[in-house]
């Protein structure tokens, strides 16, 4: 029963011992038993037996009750009050005995009997042996046998019952005794001088132990000098005796030797004081009748004998009041109020007339019943006013001295009384019977807002009065005591819903139990059950941790999938909470209780790691597997989680050596050939929207491979975390990981590469890392998004309105708490709650997705025909190259594509984006880049690579120009598995070689020109009869010579006739010259070639070039002929580029036209021609580059063959003589007919109108344009002619007769009549007139 | 004398704490340095403890009220715990050793215009620790001169 219950003084304290040997179980089942029987009514109480009448039995009243407090424990420490409070006695002692245990009662009661010389306050025992068995004889004496059948209740009653009898027996003699002393003493305590000596040991042995944490927080004015420094607060190490703990114990002896208390200076100084003035013994025999009352009245009082106790009480407040007696006179108020509440109980109105009016007790009926009830607390506490200011006074008087237990119970009674009032919801019934059987109150709905209209008393009223009784004195008082108080205290708060103060004492009471369960560490008790006191302690640690916002909900929560701090804006205190964790570890440390030190360490390391020193964090971390370890010796199951924060911060697949890229390919084999083809054609490789796509392609596993993982991890601690294994967890298909250790430092992260193989093709879904810390489980650890848009619009909409609503304090604790609950309903099992942020968090856990492909091949290049992978090339040079490969894979390769890059193709592109070059130019460029390539390959079909075999690959190299290195890649795959089918994609692999290449310039063409050799061409053979002449000879072996000149420097050995040549000269030939220059020390053979078509034979000319000299071409090629059609279209160009308007000056429609015509022409002259060359000392051959040859207008006209082209004849007789293609000899005065030949050589008709204008030129350039004096002609210098057919002619006959001899020149053209072209011959005709 | 003063949040945080006592208490002791520190790391935590106990009288005094200065709400041996409630539940809580409350009244008062500037802040959050130098420094100043 509580100590500290207001109505203890109304109870008769009765001991219950076992009388040993009996069961602890068995024990407390009687002793339940008889504590059902605790009140009984006066009416019931037996008759005396003797009939002799005591002043205490007297049936008068019988409406009273005795109220016994049934205790198993006795605390002799506070014996030396028992003088002055009554109640504190020992009135009786009931022996338990267990029949089955005893052979012969007789013996166990003689045992009894020996017991109970240990209680001599004791008046009354009795010793009931409960469960007799038929053979056990009834016949010991003062041995009470309780059947375990039949009436039992009645039974214990009847024996309770007059049991209550003998005791009120006794108290009549107690009160005789008691008014027959002369003099009462006030309460004294035991001095400290003995108590030291008793305690040497103790004091020695404790003091190292305990430090306690109250002990400096008495003010320092109250720490007099006179402390002796070596002179704390002494606990007693054993005393300890509360229900819990006392089930073994109890009552087995007394403890008097044991108990130990301790005094600090103020009462030592008080003590020391009160020897200087002891009163007198006249003062004390004048004071010693209102004691005598007083104590008549406790009696009076515990027997239930009410009216006489308030009266007695009241004569005795009178007299102390007189004497100036303040401790006797607060005692006697206390006892009168607990009188007077029992009446309240009882609903017996008479004592409010005593009250009232002592002198008219009849008046049993007052008016003012009603509110008396509500008066009665009031006064209560009014008079309790009174009560702590009599007992103020005491210690001024220095005699008489309130001892401090006194007046804090006093305090605490009150306080207590206010709180069940409170929690009752008001003064009545149910109020008092909370006061007076003391009990749990349940807390009812008075406790939402505190709000105490109803009840009457506020809770700060409560608290004043609680807070009153913890004093500084309280340190002073022995531990046991301030244990007591505390409880006491914690249990008020706790009654008013006080949670922070509730806790305050928990904590206080916890830690002064500390120093008394600290007991051998060595003690052989293995693996034994908690005992009551060490489940409470823990129950208590966990009450206290909850309320200061660490509570057991802050495990609850997986914190490994925190992502960020939620430190900022938490709940509760931090300092604070790492006091109480501390003072949690202590204590659990002390139990020892393993459990609950693992899990102190690791909240206070998780939650308040960044408020601890580092030195701190390093020390409880490294406890942990100590803790561990002698948890697991005690055979505990010590295996717990990680508790700290989420160690992974990010987990992404580790792309492989580019080498072991898999590329995928998603369309089927034969589109695949398709782009093979394509690919063939144009060289790129990293074509732009290729490079995108290789960028942000997924990385893909390849089964049966090894793979790797990048792991981030992080530790916000200031220690070394030690993980025992990591390694990648996932789902999907089946995957082998790889485990590896590693020690992350303090404060740091890193970046792990972990790896593992995936046997099997499909998706793989990397969940996260398994991680092993040093101690702890194996534990899934993912990685986290942070919350999403939403999610945080939700959140702040929360906050927002936890801010409006105002929730504060330990509501918000509750209010998350609240809010989690509510939330679990609806949302995905993934999600999780951060419990300790009021504002919740979700977070999804991000899972990587692979997919893992089917197994695939693995090819190394093993070696090349390349010295370093460098080669050295002529410009324009051939040569071939081999690569051996070597299947160093698992699985064949059954494709092979080669493709290639060389350095000037990202040149050549450079100059085609930025310049704004000409289109013939940009096409050389293009030309220059693309068609020809440095590498190019034969593929060839069946390719098949087994495992660990070889296979060869032969490569072209060209020398290009400019080129200095590139780079040969070659893809490789799988393709015809078995059990796949067309549609799936698949995979290849590359294999990069890259190839240094210098090209070196040997020859270099320049200076190219056309000439039109027509005018060479004599009339020998245009059937006019040649007449010999001087003149005509002359110039016949001139040109002869000249020919012959001409293919001497032609070097056309081969087909050097000159019959070819003039040949070629009739069928509109006209000569190519060129020179090619060799610039390198070597001499090379140049073979020209033209090609003019198929029935006619390729003209080749070779000849050697001497290094630095210079060699000219002269070639015959046959002139082109290009319809308008042909050469008007557009340049083409090779990349299929975006069209962009010409940024550049636009010329007239004349300058665009000639610049197509040019192109046009030029492409087609250089189709025909091919030049190579040879090194006849190093046996290489290669290309003379011919493109650098340019074409001009000039050139064009030779070049060409006119849509409309003129031949021109003289006819008539003999005298006209031919003396080259337009040039006549003509005699003087005869008519000649001049015919105009007009081919068309168009594809089609043509309607064209001829024009002729004849000039006399004279010698010296002048022109005589009139005529008419020097010829006539018959018929139209100017006329249409009819339309020619395409590639026919008509001819136009025009005669003529020169009247002057010179030269005459005829100016002649034809124009189109529908497109106004005019077309010219390409000299005009000259006619020298001679004479006959 | 020396005071503890303290500003606790809505969430049983602190959100700004401060120790000062006046030069007197300092002399006791032969050894005042020692004395001191000693004292003082071992007092800070009951006052802190102290503190949070009280907070459960502020909380039930606060309804009964309509001034924000609640004077002494709880007293601890010879401690008095005063305090004064913002309109936003901040509490501003005292611990002293005598009483004397138009002095406190005064305190509290300058205090809380000091915080309301520090509300003022776009950047700072309520229930956030305070950290401003000059918040602190304008707080001891106003306990050099009320107190």
């Amino acid at each position: 029963m509580d100590p500290l219950l207001f109505t203890a003084p109304a109870r008769i304290r009765v001991l219950l011992v076992p009388v040993h040997p009996i069961k602890a179980p068995t024990f407390h089942r009687h002793v339940q038993l008889v504590k059902n029987f605790n009140v009984v009514r006066l009416g019931d109480v037996t008759p005396d037996m003797r009939g002799v009448q005591s002043m205490f039995s007297s049936q008068l009243f019988h409406e009273g009750q005795l109220h016994f407090n049934f205790v198993t424990s006795y605390e002799p420490e506070h014996a030396y009050l028992e003088e002055f409070q009554m109640h504190r006695r020992i009135f009786g002692v009931i022996g338990i005995m267990d029949c089955c245990e005893w052979s012969n009662l007789k013996e166990g009661y003689n045992k009894f009997s020996e017991i109970i010389k240990n209680y001599r306050t004791a008046v009354a025992h009795r010793c009931f042996a409960f469960d007799p068995s038929e053979d056990q004889p009834d016949d010991t004496k003062g041995l009470i046998m309780i059947p375990n059948v039949g009436e039992m209740n009645f039974y214990m009653s009847t024996m309770i019952s007059d049991f209550a009898n003998n005791i009120l027996t006794e108290f009549g003699n107690l009160a005789a005794d008691i008014e027959k002393r002369p003099i009462i003493y006030s309460p004294k305590m035991p001095t400290p001088n003995s108590l030291q000596l008793q305690n040497g040991t103790n004091l020695q042995s404790s003091n190292g132990r305990y430090a306690a944490p109250l002990q400096s927080y008495s003010a320092p004015d109250l720490k007099s000098s006179q402390t002796p420094p070596a002179f704390p607060l002494t606990p007693p190490v054993q005393a300890m005796t509360t229900a819990g703990v006392g089930g073994a114990t109890a009552g087995v002896a007394p403890k008097d030797t044991y108990h130990s208390r301790s005094f600090s200076s103020s009462t030592l100084v008080n003590i020391a004081t009160q020897a200087a003035n002891v009163p007198t013994d006249m003062k004390l025999r004048k004071r010693a009748p209102g004691r005598t009352q007083k104590l008549i009245a406790d009696l009076y009082l515990m027997a239930g004998r009410l009216p006489n106790a308030v009266s007695n009480y009241m004569f005795a407040i009178e007299a102390t009041k007189a004497n100036g007696d303040y401790l006797w006179h607060g005692s006697a108020l206390e006892g009168l109020c607990v009188g007077l509440l029992f009446a309240a109980y009882l609903h017996t109105d008479l004592e409010s007339s005593v009250i009232q009016s002592p002198i008219s007790p009849t008046t049993t009926d007052p008016p003012s019943s009603p509110e008396l009830p509500k008066a009665l607390w009031a006064d209560i506490t009014d008079k309790y006013v009174n009560v702590l200011t009599l007992y103020a006074k005491t210690s001024s008087s220095s005699n008489d001295q309130v001892p401090p237990l006194i007046y804090t119970e006093a305090c605490l009674k009150v306080a207590k009384l206010l709180a069940c009032i409170w929690v009752a919801g008001g003064w009545g019934d149910d109020a008092l019977k909370l006061i007076v059987h003391g009990g749990t109150p349940e807390k009812g709905l008075n406790e939402k807002w505190g709000l105490s209209s109803v009840s009457g008393v506020s809770k700060i009223e409560v608290t004043q009065w609680a807070m009153k009784g913890y004093g500084s004195y309280v340190e002073d008082m022995s531990i046991t005591e301030q244990i007591h108080i505390t409880t006491t205290l914690s249990t008020i708060f706790s009654i008013i819903n006080f949670r922070r103060k509730h806790t305050f004492f928990l904590r206080q009471t916890a830690l002064l139990i500390l120093p008394l369960i600290a007991k051998p560490r060595n003690s052989p008790q293995a693996n034994k059950p908690p005992t009551g006191s060490e489940s409470g302690l823990l129950t208590c640690l966990k009450k206290i941790t909850e309320t200061y916002g660490i509570g057991d909900d802050a495990d609850k929560t997986d914190y490994s999938v925190i992502v960020e701090d939620a430190r900022i804006l938490a709940f509760g205190w931090p300092d604070i909470q790492i006091d109480v964790l501390k003072d949690a570890l202590m204590i659990s440390e002390a139990l020892p209780d393993y459990p609950s030190m693992v899990k102190y360490t690791t909240r206070l390391l998780r939650k308040l790691f960044m408020y601890l020193h580092r030195d701190e964090q390093v020390r409880l971390s490294a406890s942990i597997p100590r803790i561990v370890s002698a948890g697991k010796k005690q055979g505990l199951d010590m295996e717990f989680k990680y508790w700290g924060l989420n160690i992974v911060k990010g987990i992404q697949v580790c792309r492989p050596t580019s080498r072991r890229i898999p590329y995928p390919h998603a369309g089927k084999k034969l589109s695949l050939k398709n782009e093979e083809k394509k690919e063939g054609v144009s060289p790129f490789i990293y074509q732009s929207f290729n490079k995108k796509k290789a960028d942000n392609a997924q990385t893909h596993l390849v089964a049966n491979e090894t793979s790797y993982f990048l792991v981030t991890l992080a530790n916000p601690f200031a220690f070394d975390m030690d993980i025992q294994s990591i390694s990648v967890s996932t789902d999907g298909v089946a995957f082998t990981p790889n485990t590896t250790s590693i020690t992350i430092s303090a404060n740091t992260s890193v970046t792990l590469r972990i790896h593992g193989i995936p046997t099997e093709p499909g998706e793989l879904i990397v969940r996260g890392c398994k991680i092993k810390v040093h101690g702890c489980l194996e534990q899934e650890f993912c990685v986290y998004l942070p919350p999403s848009d939403e999610e945080i619009k939700r959140k702040e909409k929360e906050e927002e309105y936890n801010k409006r609503i105002k929730k504060c304090g330990l509501a918000v604790l509750g209010h998350s708490n609240h809010t989690i609950i509510n939330q679990k309903d609806h949302v995905q099992p993934i999600e999780q709650e951060n419990s300790q942020s009021p504002t919740k968090k979700t977070f999804i856990p991000e899972f990587l997705k692979v997919s893992v492909i089917a197994e695939q091949p693995l090819i190394k290049i093993k070696s090349t025909s390349l010295m370093h992978g460098a080669i050295m090339l002529f410009e324009g040079e051939q040569t071939e190259m081999t690569i051996k490969l070597e299947n160093v894979g698992k699985i064949p390769v059954d494709f092979l594509s080669l493709s290639f890059n060389d350095s000037t193709i990202a040149n050549a592109h450079a100059l085609l984006n930025s310049s704004d070059m000409p289109a013939e130019e940009a096409y050389e460029m293009e030309l220059y880049a693309h068609r020809q390539s440095v590498f190019s390959w034969n593929q060839k079909d069946n390719v098949k690579i087994l495992p660990g075999s070889e296979w060869i690959v032969n490569i072209n190299v060209f020398g290009k120009r400019g080129c200095v290195n590139g780079t040969i890649q070659i893809d490789y795959g799988y393709l015809n598995r078995p059990n796949t089918s067309e549609d799936e994609p698949f995979y290849i692999r590359q294999v990069h070689y890259p190839v240094l290449l210098t090209i070196h310039q040997n020859l270099e063409t320049i200076s190219m020109d056309i000439l039109n050799f027509k005018p060479l061409s004599g009339g020998e053979n245009d059937g006019v009869v040649n007449i010999s002449s001087d003149n005509n000879n002359g110039f016949e072996c001139q040109r002869n010579k000249l020919i012959e000149d001409l293919l001497k420097v032609m070097k056309w050995n081969n087909k050097g006739k000159k019959e070819d040549f003039m040949e070629k000269m009739e069928n509109d030939y006209c000569l190519l010259t060129f020179d090619i220059r060799n610039v390198w020390h070597v001499g090379f053979d140049v073979t020209i070639e033209a090609d003019e078509g198929e029935e006619i034979d390729p003209l080749a000319i070779t000849t050697t070039i001497q290094p630095t000299s210079t060699a000219r071409i002269i070639l015959p090629i046959k002139r082109i002929s290009l319809s308008e059609k042909e050469y008007a279209q557009p340049i083409p160009s090779l990349l299929e580029k975006q069209f962009v308007v010409s940024k550049g000056p636009k010329g007239t429609i004349e300058q665009e036209r000639l610049a197509l015509a040019l192109f046009w022409y030029r492409e087609k002259l250089l189709q025909k021609i091919k030049a190579t060359w040879e090194s006849p000392l190093t046996n290489q051959k290669g290309i003379v580059d011919i493109r650098s040859l340019r074409l001009n207008k000039s050139m064009l006209n030779v070049l060409k063959i006119n849509e409309i082209s003129f031949g021109i004849d003289i006819e008539d007789g003999s005298k006209v003589t031919k003396l080259s293609c337009n040039q006549f000899k003509c005699p003087v005065n005869e008519f000649v007919k001049m015919k105009f030949v007009i081919y068309n050589n168009q594809e089609k008709p043509s309607k064209l109108c001829i024009r002729i204008q004849p000039v006399q030129s004279y010698s010296d350039g002048i022109m005589e344009w009139d005529l008419s004096k020097r010829m006539v002609w018959n018929g139209l210098l100017q006329t249409p002619l009819p339309k020619i057919e395409p590639k026919s002619s008509v001819t136009y006959t025009l005669p003529i007769c020169f009247f002057s001899r010179g030269d005459f020149k005829f100016l002649y053209h034809c124009e189109d009549v529908y497109t106004r072209t005019m077309y010219f011959d390409t000299q005009p005709l000259v006619v020298e007139v001679v004479d006959n | 004398m020396s005071f503890y003063f303290a500003i606790v949040g809505t969430k049983d945080n602190p959100i700004y704490e401060v120790e000062f006592g006046s030069s007197g208490t300092k002399s006791i002791g032969l050894d005042p340095n020692v004395k001191v520190i000693r004292f003082k790391d071992e007092h800070r935590h009951l006052n802190q403890f102290i503190i949070h106990s009280a907070l459960d009288l502020v909380e039930e005094l606060q309804w009964n009220t309509n001034a924000m200065y609640l004077k002494s709400v709880d007293k601890f041996n010879e401690w008095h715990i005063s305090a004064f409630i913002s309109a936003g539940n901040i509490k501003f809580m005292l611990l002293h050793e005598s009483k004397n409350e138009d002095s406190i009244r005064n305190f509290f008062n300058e205090c809380y215009e000091l915080y309301i500037k520090i509300l003022m802040n776009p950047f700072y959050e309520v229930n956030s620790p305070i950290t401003s130098i000059g918040f602190d420094t304008k707080v001891r100043f106003a306990a050099k001169r009320y107190l």
